[in-house]
């Protein structure tokens, strides 16, 4: 018998305190010094230390109902303030269920944190309960991911998360907390140290070329893309393109970085974009590609966009510059900077406008649908009129989303949330509750489709839940429209799996949630039905059925050159 | 098909490695031959002989994206060795 045996087995019975200095409460404490107000999560095991944490924290915890709307809540968070969006997750199903969210924030460069839990250090690697390697997961959709084994180092690497999220190109940053390692004793150094710094952000001397290429130039175009509002470079773009007049066109995510209203603009480009668009980028010698990085919904069949075009490509990413098109003359680095500086000297293009803009004139899209049934695009055109520049769109993915994409108006381009890069169907509701948080004055609204709201409808829940005003117009078409119209017009309309008559009675649903909802019928009920969803205090729903024949227009079939539209 | 030498000195940091290869690949090349230094001063060197998949693929790219990565300290000029076959092909398949 050792003399340690003979000590009594509880000392007092009174429990002893709880530390507040686990690593757990490093965990919240640091996320309150970086500044962070409100984070997106769902309880379990290995991550219930955090949650203990969080009790009496200044941090504001917003509880969904499924992992994958925390993430894409802190996207659409992150989105409108620039900085990293937090989600937390418990191990294993907690964090699978992050990284569709994850992987949609890598796609379109958006800065974000995940904490998830992970089991204990001892048996991490034995397939204990929950236990998922969610670091390796995590890697090809990270921009840095990294396991605290150290619970001293907390401080120190959450910093170093928030700091590699938001600087250079930002991305996601996952940071793995064993149970343990939350659970532990810490006690980490008072200032920690710096992290590494990130790239370096200096503007390659290839400016006087640019201005050389631009002055020999008859058809330049400047085809803008989400690097713009990235870099913080959307009054440097609007002052470019006002003091040149070049025909300018955006991608899905360079949509609102251009004023809506500039003369020059031509709207978006690619597979759904004008013909205005596709037809300037096509006839045009120059290309100013300024942060967008030549994705193939943009450029079509490579080979056949810009045939004709030299090509600057400005970027703060130098990976992609010349990635998927060859680049005359590479800018690499901060796109504001360049804008400004960059000289565009005499320019003789009024030929070339004129050409565009007549093209623009007669293009116009006709908003005028016979019958009474409720025209898709010119409800969404009357919506975005009438929430003005107040209006900030968080969509869901299929034709509902390019609709909102060609006949919104957007003066910004925080005002266009969209699953761009990844095209997430169920990003809608979760967004338009993270974005509702966010601006509680702006009149953000969920536009979503009978197919995407069901892939996170659970998140009525939490927009009751917190009495959160999220403005949901459901355009409601009975199938899953877009794959309906590639059924139709590329596999000789063998509709297969599309059709979604048994859909629920959404308005029901929605009211079951707690949910104020509405249907409406006909054309003549629009004004009523968007003002009613405009003023609404709380979280609403409003359902909308349309013509499950209507299809987006225009469209490059797959394969083929962008000036191959099919038309109505 | 050209095979070309990506050199790195690399972080000796937990997932490096993985990463790196991890993105190798993703992006499109086959690692022919991989040689890792044992770690000095936390870094050690790594060297991989790479084929690109599809012709288009280039290695000045590919060596931009890696040099992204935050483990990468220092990226030596990929250098193209030319040569008419890929080399160090190894299968577990017995070939028949």
């Amino acid at each position: 018998m050792t003399a340690q045996s003979t000590a009594p087995i509880i000392a007092d019975t009174a429990p002893a305190p709880r530390s507040i200095n686990t690593g757990a409460h490093w965990v919240v404490r640091t996320l309150e010094q970086i500044g962070v107000t409100r984070i997106f999560g769902y309880p379990g095991g290995s991550i219930m230390p955090v949650y203990d944490a969080l009790v009496g924290s200044r941090l504001q915890h917003i509880l969904v109902r499924h992992e994958q709307a925390a993430a894409f809540a802190a996207d659409a968070q992150a989105r409108l303030t620039g900085t990293a969006g937090v989600c937390l997750a418990t191990s294993g199903p907690g964090a699978t269920n992050l990284l569709t969210g994850i992987a949609n924030a890598y796609m379109d460069s958006v800065p974000m944190v995940i904490l998830t839990g992970q089991v204990p250090t001892s048996v991490m690697g034995t397939d204990a309960f929950q236990e998922i390697d969610i670091f390796g997961m995590s890697l090809p959709v990270c921009k840095h991911s990294i396991i605290v084994r150290d619970p001293d180092r907390i401080p120190e690497l959450i910093r170093q998360a928030f700091q590699i999220a938001e600087t250079g190109r930002p991305g996601p940053v996952l940071v793995d907390l064993p149970k343990d390692i939350l659970q532990a004793e810490a006690h980490p150094p008072i200032s920690p140290s710096r992290p590494k710094p990130g790239p370096s952000r200096s503007i390659s001397p290839r400016l006087d070329a640019a201005t050389a290429l631009l002055a020999s130039s008859k058809r330049p175009v400047l085809y803008i893309g989400g690097g713009v509002a990235l870099g913080g470079a959307v009054d440097a773009l609007r002052d470019f393109m006002s003091r040149t007049g070049i025909p300018a066109v955006a991608t899905l995510k360079g949509l609102g970085c251009s004023h809506p209203d500039a003369q020059n603009f031509m709207g978006m480009l690619g597979m759904h974009g004008s013909r205005e668009a596709n037809m300037a980028v096509q006839e045009s010698d120059l290309l100013i590609c300024c942060g967008a990085r030549f994705d193939d919904r943009a450029t079509g069949r490579p080979d056949g966009f810009a045939p004709n075009a030299k090509i600057i490509h400005m970027d703060a990413d130098s990976a992609e510059i010349g990635k998927l098109r060859t680049v005359d003359i590479a800018v690499h680095g901060n796109l504001a900077a360049a804008l400004y500086a960059f000289d565009t000297g005499y320019l003789d293009i009024s030929d070339w406008r004129d050409i565009c803009l007549q093209r623009k004139r007669e293009h116009a899209f006709d908003y005028d649908a016979p019958g009474n049934g409720i025209f898709a695009p010119a409800m969404l055109r009357q919506l975005s009129e009438a929430a003005g520049d107040d209006f900030i769109a968080t969509c869901d993915v299929g034709q509902h989303q390019m609709w909102v994409a060609q006949h919104c108006r957007f003066n910004t381009p925080e005002a266009h949330l969209t699953s761009a890069g990844l095209g997430a169907m169920g990003y809608g509701l979760p967004a338009g509750i993270g974005a509702t948080l966010q601006c509680p004055n702006k009149k953000v609204v969920t536009i979503t489709g009978d197919g995407s709201i069901m892939m996170n409808i659970q998140e009525l829940a939490t927009a009751r839940r917190y009495n959160i005003p999220v403005r949901i117009l459901l355009l409601d078409n009975s199938s899953l429209g877009l794959v309906r119209q590639w059924q139709e017009h590329f596999f000789e309309e063998n509709y297969s799996e599309i059709d979604l008559y048994d859909n629920p009675d959404f308005a029901d649903v929605a009211r079951a949630f707690g949910v104020e909802a509405f249907t409406v019928h006909s054309r003549d009920q629009v004004p009523d039905a968007i003002e009613r969803l405009l003023n609404a205090t709380g979280p609403i729903l409003a359902h909308v059925l349309i013509n499950p024949r209507e299809n987006v227009w225009p469209l490059v079939p797959p394969g083929k050159s962008n000036t191959e539209m099919m038309e109505n | 098909m050209n095979t070309n030498l990506l050199s790195v000195s690399l972080a000796e940091n937990e997932g490096a490695l993985t990463r790196l290869i991890g993105l190798v690949e993703r992006r499109g090349f086959s690692i022919n031959a991989l040689d890792k230094s044992a770690p000095t001063g936390g870094e050690s060197r790594i060297t991989m002989e790479v084929c690109a998949r599809e012709d288009a693929r280039r290695i000045d790219i590919l060596a931009r994206q890696v040099s992204r990565l935050l483990d990468v300290n220092t990226i030596f000029a990929p250098q193209d060795i030319h040569v008419s076959e890929p080399t160090g092909r190894q299968s577990c398949r017995p070939q028949s």
